[in-house]
């Protein structure tokens, strides 16, 4: 795994003018010399700029590679790229090969100094009272990645696909003893591959889209028959989900199979040209509940499926985003851990294609998503529901709208009608977890 | 398909980076690293500590077999190649021993020169190139006190430093002024007087005309005819790239250089060159020359690397860059010292020893030089090759270097991430 390591982040310019704790704390508590820190504050008051500078942990780092006597190296455990001062003779190459201003220089010592995040405890980070720097965590994610991609090369997903990103994801944390149902949807391009190749590395069945929890039941039966532990995971969208599987899956659901239940949700039959789902957000433009004439995108509210698994008694319900791959990643451990009921996650999957952003902006709008609460992100441990993120201040979801075509049309009457369904769909589920807070 | 067998003639850091990038590129094929030297890869730029003491020999090494075998790639020592033959895709070795390739790296490095001076087969004079070299200096250092360095060019000057470092009465004599190359007069004089203030003498514009023995010293004449005694003499006048296997094999050398394209391709296919060998494109002209150091030997290495398993990369061209860190100075020099309608911004504090100097045409920053100032060296280097505009800033970048130049840097790097948006 050479590329997913833990990182600091300074945002850039947007630091107060008088401001350099970040810089005095490295000074104090790592080197005692002025003018020599890992993270360098900023200050051009002529261009109005303040901010900082910090190494990046390159993946390549070219520091290491011009070192002539091997004294920089990148620790493959943490990615953190150390100097190994004893072994370093101070030609000073590094600080002339470094073109983002991580390597110091310590006149006292006569040698290089850089960030090695404090042994996973930056000091800077404290010392920002502003919020600028972040320690950005994707260690336990990595963690509980497999080393291999689950697919062939040529996966046919439209660029930007956030099921896509969700398939490839959930893929890697899955272990080797998983099967996979599937059905008609955007992720039977990955798990059964176009014209019929089996490209997925896990063995996958295609079930019709009104049997895959039945399906999934007997297989997870005959395991449990032959005393043998696996996964068996159903991998399916919401029109699966919410509409035409729904009755096997609540049938699944009473009966307290052990399988892992998973929908990908972009609100949508998005597969076969975006048709409006039970999922399907009101106001939302779609091609059965267009903008025109009396239409004003979808007029119905959409079901909320997580809520409704929670409320079969089921063992463990998530709601999760690939924006926020670490909250996920926990969550499909835990649905993992179940050994006594069904679990069941939903995954917010914003389409590129129907709801209509750019190709980039999938991991933006998913978090936005999160951010206004339009899709909080919360668990049900066996009856026990608690938030596992939750915005300081959620934004207006008129943010959210915005960044999309599905909404355009919407007038502010409408947004204010949305953001009081955001609301009341927030409070309800902040009643459900007796208002607790966030625990991580 | 049969695997392709990689073979690089040279195992020195442009070599290294080579074999480093295949593997990260690709697990399949063979490679294989040939070198005249008996000791495993190491960077000569660590040469000049050995003799200072701040390294040992045990930490010199940049990989040893363990690390080879890891990265699947077999060294073979003492091993020189006199010829490639392109036609059938060999290479001979001195002991008649002929080696198939379906892809070549020259990475062969240079050696000394060694100047024309009367009587020079009449005393014991020493280079200082390889580790043998340094092993056998070091010996002689010995209990001895009296050194003379010619030549006053990156490697001479890094060995002067540890040599005075080490407490050794240095005297350094130069036929021009200390890194002419890198510093131009005034910075030179500057970085000459602090050699002078550490105890070095140094003689510029001199050549040595005549080395006598003199019972156990050696009588040194210089071309005024002043003449003085030491008792090791070190030659480094610089070094020119190990051609002679190539002579005759339709590799295309241009002032005994390999002439590279910006894939390090020569013109005959399949084989490519990188490091002190290679005569690759200038950043700022395009031309193809000669640049021996460090960093460009690493980022040639890359782009042959990658180019020899099919993956096309391009090189953006070599800067000259320099960095010296001596006696608690730091003196750094990058990019152009003058150029046609280019201007200049330029100051010396004598008393403080700080020079500042930055050259730039058009709003593109060409060089930059700074004796003792507070600068992250490599962010100047990231602004010349980006070609980051400095509009009107120029100033502000003269008068603040640290601080706007991290501006700069910082605000491209948003724009590119925001362009990667777009």
């Amino acid at each position: 795994m050479g590329s997913f390591y833990d990182v600091l982040k300074v945002e850039s310019g947007k630091c107060p003018a008088d401001c350099s704790a970040c810089e005095q704390v490295c000074v104090e508590e790592r080197t005692g010399k002025e003018g020599c820190s890992g993270i360098t504050a900023v200050h051009l008051p002529e261009v109005n700029y303040h901010g900082g500078a910090i190494c990046n942990q390159c993946g390549e780092p070219a520091c290491m590679e011009v070192c002539p006597v091997g004294a920089i190296t990148k620790d493959e455990n943490d990615g953190v790229v150390r100097i190994d001062e004893e072994r370093c003779v101070g030609c000073g190459i590094c600080t002339l090969a470094c073109p983002y201003g991580g390597m110091s220089w310590n006149r006292d010592k006569r040698k290089p100094f850089k960030c090695d995040l404090c042994d996973g405890e930056p000091k800077c980070l404290g010392s920002c009272k502003y919020g600028n720097i972040s320690f950005l965590k994707s260690r336990p994610v990595v963690d509980q990645l497999r080393s291999e991609d689950a697919f062939s090369p040529g996966v046919p997903n439209c660029i930007g696909c956030s099921v896509e990103l969700a398939v490839r994801f959930t893929f890697q944390i899955l272990p080797k003893n998983t099967f996979i149902f599937s059905t008609e949807g955007c992720s039977i391009f990955l798990t059964r591959g176009q014209s019929m190749r089996a490209i997925c590395a896990l063995p996958t069945y295609i079930c019709c889209m009104t049997h895959v929890a039945s399906t999934a039941t007997g297989l997870k039966r005959y395991y449990q028959r032959m005393g043998k532990e696996v996964n068996v995971v159903a991998f399916v969208g919401d029109g699966d989900a919410v509409d035409v599987g729904f009755q096997p899956l609540s049938g699944a659901a009473e009966r307290g199979e052990n399988i892992i239940f998973i929908c990908a949700d972009n609100e949508g039959y998005q597969a076969t040209g975006n048709q409006r789902s039970g999922s399907t957000s009101i106001f939302s433009r779609t091609a059965t509940s267009p903008v025109g004439g009396k239409w004003r995108g979808k007029p119905e509210k959409a079901k909320n499926l997580p809520l409704i698994m929670a409320f079969h008694g089921i063992s463990y319900v998530a709601t999760a985003t690939v924006a926020y791959p670490e909250d996920y990643a926990r969550k499909l451990a835990k649905a993992m851990a179940v050994k006594d009921g069904m679990s069941y996650i939903h995954l917010l999957c914003p389409c590129v294609q129907a709801w209509g952003f750019r190709s980039d902006q999938t991991v933006e709008v998913s978090r936005m998503a999160v951010e206004t609460s339009y899709f909080p992100l919360w668990e049900a441990e066996k009856g026990k529901f608690r938030f596992t993120y939750e915005p300081e201040r959620p934004k207006p979801i008129k943010e959210y709208a915005q960044l999309m075509a599905k909404y355009r049309h919407m007038n502010d009457r409408e947004m204010a009608y949305f953001q009081d369904e955001v609301d009341s769909s927030l409070s309800l589920l902040r009643s459900l977890a007796g208002m607790r807070g966030v625990e991580t | 398909m049969a695997k392709r067998n990689h073979l690089i003639i040279g195992c020195g850091p442009a070599a290294f980076s080579a074999v480093q990038t295949m593997r990260r590129l690709s697990s399949e094929r063979e490679v294989t690293l040939i070198t005249r030297e008996k000791h495993l890869p190491y960077s000569l730029a660590a040469l000049p500590y050995l003799v200072s003491g701040k390294t040992s020999e045990a930490d010199l090494w940049q990989a040893d077999e363990d690390y080879l075998q890891k990265m699947g790639c077999s060294l073979i020592r003492e091993k020189e190649v006199v010829e490639v033959a392109p036609k059938s895709k060999q290479v001979v070795c001195k002991d008649g021993e002929r080696i198939a390739y379906d892809t070549l790296l020259i990475a062969s490095g240079s050696h000394p020169s060694s100047p024309d001076i009367k009587g020079l087969n009449k005393v014991k004079f020493f280079s200082f190139h390889t580790l043998d070299d340094c092993r056998l200096l070091k010996r002689e250092l010995e209990g001895k006190k009296d050194v003379i360095i010619y030549g006053a060019g990156l490697v001479a000057t890094e060995l002067a430093i540890a040599l005075l470092d080490a407490g050794y009465r240095v005297k350094i004599v130069v036929r021009s002024r200390i890194l002419r190359r890198y510093f131009e007069p005034d910075a030179g004089q500057m970085i000459e007087d602090l050699f002078r203030e550490k105890g070095a003498q140094v003689y510029k514009g001199h050549t040595i005309d005549e080395v006598k023995k003199n019972k156990d010293k050696i009588e040194v004449i210089l071309s005024d005819g002043s003449a003085f005694e030491t008792e090791v003499l070190i030659l480094a006048v610089g070094v020119k790239p190990s051609n002679l296997f190539l002579q005759g094999t339709g590799i295309e050398l241009a002032n005994g250089a390999v002439l590279v394209d910006n894939r390090m391709k020569t013109n005959i296919e399949d084989i490519y060159a990188a490091g002190d060998i290679a005569a690759a494109p200038d950043f700022f002209t395009g031309e193809q020359g000669l640049n021996a150091i460090l960093p460009s030997a690493i980022s040639q290495g890359k782009i042959a690397g990658a180019n020899m398993v099919g993956q096309e990369t391009k090189y953006e061209g070599w800067i000259s860059r320099n960095i010296l860190n001596f006696f608690g100075n730091t003196a750094f020099s990058i990019g152009l010292q003058e150029s046609e309608g280019a201007q200049i911004l330029k100051e010396i504090d004598r008393d403080k020893k700080q020079y500042k100097k930055l050259i730039y045409r058009d709003g593109n920053l060409l060089g930059a030089v700074f004796i003792n100032s507070e600068v992250f060296p490599g962010v100047f280097q990231y602004l010349i090759e980006k070609r980051v505009n400095l509009g009107e800033y120029a100033e502000l970048l003269f008068r603040k270097p640290k601080d706007t130049s991290l501006w700069l840097m910082l605000e491209n790097e948003r724009k590119e991430s925001l362009s990667l948006e777009e």
